[in-house]
Parts: C-alpha cells; structure tokens; sequence
C-alpha cells in the first residue's frame, strides 16, 4: 500500500549499514584465514625438497651394471620413488655447478623422492650397492611442521573468535535497527490500529527496509572484503612462491588457498544477512503487539 | 445496535468507592445517546470500550449483532473497528501524510478504488471546510482543524457507529453543531451515535437518549454528593489556615 508506504517514518540506519559492513569484512577475513593457511601450508609442503640423492662412485667393473640394476630394485621395493638416473650431461652439469671442474670418471646419480625412514632406505642401497653415497635431503620437515601446526592453530583459533562475535555483534545490531524502525512508527501503528488496519502491513514495509539495509551493508563489506583478501594474497605470493600477482582480481587470488565453497558463503552473506532482519523486524513488532495488547 | 450488560468500567474513586462501576445499556440503530456525567466519571473509558481499544474483561457486548466482548478475535475486531468512527479527545494523525491522505486512510484500508477514494475524500473534505488546509501536514495546523479533520475522517465511511468524546462538542461552536446536524443526517440512515459530554446541551433531539455516568451500585450509603462534596478532608500539605481553600 503506497499510502502507508509514504507514511512511515524512516529513521537513519546508518549504524546498521556501517556495523554490518564492518562485521562482514572481519567475519570474511577470518573465515578465509584457516583455509588460507591450509592452501599456504600445502603449498609450501609441496615444495620441500624431498630427493635423495644416490651417488655410485665408478670402482670396479660391476658399477656400470648395477647402475642399471639399482633403479630397478628400488622401484620394486619402494613403488612410489620414481628413482631415476640422471644422464651424464645432467650429472656433469650439476657436478659444475657443486665445485671446481670435476676430474675424473663421472660417478652414476639416482635420484628419487622418498617420504620414508631414511635409514631403510640405506641398509637397502648399500645391501646391493656397498659403496654407494646417500645423501639426504635437508631437513626442512622438522622445522616447518610445528610452525605450521602453531599456525593453523592460531588461524582455526581466531576464525572461532570471529565467527562467535559475529554471532552476538549481527543480532545485536539487527535488534537495535528493528526496534529503531519500531519505535520511529509508533504513532503510524497506533494510528492504523485504532482505524482498524492490519498492522502486518506496516511490519512487511519495516522488514523490507531493515533487510534492504542489511543486504547492503552486507554486500558493502563484501566488497570491501575482496580487495582486501587480493592484497593480502599478493603480499604473500613472494612467501608462497607464486609468481608476482599481474592485472585483474581473479589473478591476485589464488583460487588454490581459498576453496570455492568459502567464496559460496561469502556470496550469500549479504542475502542471509537480509533474511535475519527481515525475521529480527517480524519478531521486534510481534512482541511489541504483545506488550501492547 | 449496542448491548451492553454488566459491563465493568472504571470510574474515579472519588465518585464510586472500588473505583469499577457496571453498566448495562442497548441502543438501537439509528439510536443517539448522550453520555453525561463528571470528570472521570468513565464517559471516554465507555467509548474507548465500545471503540474496541481497551479490553473488556467482564460483562458482555455487543456491537453490530456481533459479540464483542472478552474472547474477540483480532480479526473480528479490525472488522468492527472499521465499522465505528470515533472522534477523539486526542486523535492521532500520521505525520508523514497529508490531511487529506489521513482523512483518506479508512477508505485505503477498506480497499476501494483509488477514484473513489479521491471523490469521497474531497467530498467530506469540502464540508468540513478543510479544502485550504488539505495538503498540509497535521502538525502544522491548530487544534480546531485536527479536530475537524478527525471528524471528517472518523465520518468518512459513513460508520454504523459514531463515537464522539467532549472536546469534538465544546472546542468549537461552529464546529459543533455542523457535526451534530451531520450526525442527525447519519442517524436518519441507521447510525447509531454516542456522544459525551458532561452536561448535555441545550436544543437537543428530544427522541435522543441520555446515561447519566456514573452508575451507582445499589448501596444507599454511597451518593456522588457524599463522595464529592463537603466530606473532602484537608490534604496533609495544608496548614488549618489555607483549610479555607478547599470547596
């Protein structure tokens, strides 16, 4: 009814526009923040080094034979190492790198990717191959892991934190807009009341605003999120070892650290967020008819 | 039609002891009732009630051939409500509307046309002289035009109820008796009308009913005079002196 429409008062609802936004940025952040340390932490997992190297110095006839026989053997036994043997140019080429011009035979190199324990591994090589060389990867595990751990601690931690103040902040200030809205229309409910009308009507119009609000101010720190989440990512591309971020949005966040399910939740804030002041008014105007009457 | 029986009203404890008085009336339609009575006598508690703004906890009522007593429904009540027009001491106004959008407001909310709307509207908008003052906001105008613009939108939907409290009768003469000839013209097609006041005025219908209020319970001890006359005690604030200030 546009005459009632007309007639209600509109009382500023900047408070919950504002606060809206502001808590839907926060609760966004640290939502994103346990996942974007599990991606973070994947990522950097992924680029342990975990190669063995396996060098069989050239003694005896036998070394040339057991080149070919020992990446053999080691697949049999350990399926998932891929041992490979390097071609002399690779191994020359590395051998340059490591020191001063290398004199003499080429020693053969193996080199594969083994997770296991190192010492089976050994007493395993050097029961085909006595005088093999293993050398081992650097151990980088050992000092990331409890890092890690403190830190997706720390990341579940705080996304509980936010989503629990989120949960008093959000009703609370829904509850003040709707009682705002209740209040600044006294007189305009008492009016249609003594007239006879039904006040629902009036309660729709004040729940479609509030939820309007709400929506607005959601999708406002929706908006203020995705910038930021952009920066916060390009800031850690050199960390993750991502090359640097170029151009457009979806090129500055790595769809690797946030899943999509999280960008689904953040999509729908807005329109849950109206759907709560819409039932916050409902409820404000029902027990205020209550108390009324 | 109005039946009313045992129906408990409030009354001022100076005039009845306990403070409830019980009253028991029928009107018929096209019926006309003068309320008198004294201040808190329970003339306003009496068409609040039958306006159906304040609850009735006891007695029974009858409004219309419905029963309006304890146990209405909120449905049953919008739909009596729409039926009954009362001019109020106070009457409130949406602000945000013009006169003439509040005067239209029963008609908006009984869902007729908008053309319709709009020739009742500036029909009854013309006889109460308010064509001027229309698309003003009620609280830029004086008490006398709110009066009158709550008249006209009491009056729109030609009520099968009018109910009209003192300050509609006394703030204007002007006023007064163009509402009391509407309301004679309103009787003649079957509303029934009930008007308060704390003396009846002179050159009244000599067919309209009067309720003298308040009704006092049968004991012979209790008389207004006794309760409001020279019983009064001094009030403890006064010295023996000032005593002479008192009726």
């Amino acid at each position: 009814m546009t005459c009632l429409s007309r007639a209600t008062d509109r009382p500023a609802l900047w408070p919950l526009l504002l606060g809206l936004c502001l808590v839907t940025w926060l609760a966004g952040l640290a939502l994103a923040l346990p996942y974007g340390v599990d991606g973070a932490v994947q990522r950097w997992e992924g680029q342990v080094n975990s190669q063995i190297v396996i060098a069989l110095p050239v003694i005896g006839k036998e070394a040339p034979a057991l080149a070919d026989s020992l990446p053999k053997a080691l697949t049999a036994t350990f399926p998932e190492t891929h041992a490979t043997l390097l071609p002399e140019q690779e191994v020359s080429r590395l051998l340059a790198a490591w020191s001063a011009p290398w004199e003499g035979p080429l020693p053969r190199i193996l080199t594969l990717s083994y997770h296991g324990d190192i010492t089976r591994l050994a007493a395993f090589v050097h029961s085909t191959a006595p005088e093999a060389i293993i050398v081992p990867p650097p151990p980088q595990l050992t000092k990331l892991t409890p890092l890690m751990t403190v830190l997706q601690q720390t990341a579940r931690h705080v996304a509980l934190m936010a989503g629990l103040a989120a949960a008093l902040i959000v009703p609370a200030l829904l509850y003040l807009a709707a009682r705002t809205v209740a209040l600044a229309n006294r007189q305009q409910q008492a009016v249609l009341w003594r007239l006879g009308g039904k006040l629902s009507v009036l309660h729709r119009i004040f729940a479609r605003r509030v939820a309007l609000m709400a929506f607005l101010g959601s999708l406002a720190g929706i908006v203020l999120l995705l910038p930021s989440l952009g920066f916060i990512t390009a800031a850690l591309h050199p960390l993750l070892r991502l090359p640097p971020a170029e151009g457009s949005m979806s090129s500055f966040i790595s769809p690797s650290l946030l899943p999509v399910r999280l960008w689904l939740a953040f999509s729908l804030m807005p329109v849950l967020m109206a759907l709560a002041g819409w039932a916050m008014v409902h409820l404000v105007c029902a027990r205020q008819g209550q108390q009324a009457s | 039609m109005i039946a009313l029986e045992t129906l408990p009203l409030p009354v001022g404890t100076s005039l009845v002891p306990g403070g409830v008085q019980h009253l028991s009336l029928r009107l018929e339609r096209g019926g006309t009732l003068w309320v008198t009575g004294p201040a808190e006598a329970g003339k306003t508690a009496l068409l609040d009630t039958i306006a159906l703004r304040r609850p009735a906890t006891g007695g029974m009522m009858t409004l219309l051939n419905h029963a309006a007593g304890p146990g209405l429904s909120a449905r049953g009540r919008r739909q009596l409500q729409q039926r009954i027009g009362y001019i109020e001491a106070a009457p409130l106004f949406m602000d945000r509307l013009t006169l003439a959008d509040n005067i239209a407001l029963p008609l908006e909310l009984n869902h007729l046309r908008r053309a319709d709307v709009k020739r009742e509207t500036d029909s009854i908008i013309r006889w109460f002289g308010l064509e001027s003052h229309a698309q003003l906001l009620p609280h830029s105008l004086s008490q006398t035009m709110r009066m009158r613009a709550a008249c006209a939108r009491a009056l729109i939907t030609q009520p099968s109820i009018v109910l009209v409290d003192e300050p509609a009768l006394t703030l204007c003469p002007v006023l007064r008796d163009h509402l009391l000839s509407t309301l004679r013209g309103l009787a003649r097609n079957g509303t029934t009308t009930l008007l308060a006041m704390q003396h009846q005025p002179e050159g009244t219908d000599p067919d309209d009913q009067l309720l003298t209020l308040p009704r006092l319970p049968p004991s012979p001890e209790v008389s207004i005079s006794s309760a409001s006359g020279n019983d009064l005690a001094a009030p403890l604030i006064l010295s023996p002196r000032d005593e002479r200030l008192l009726p």
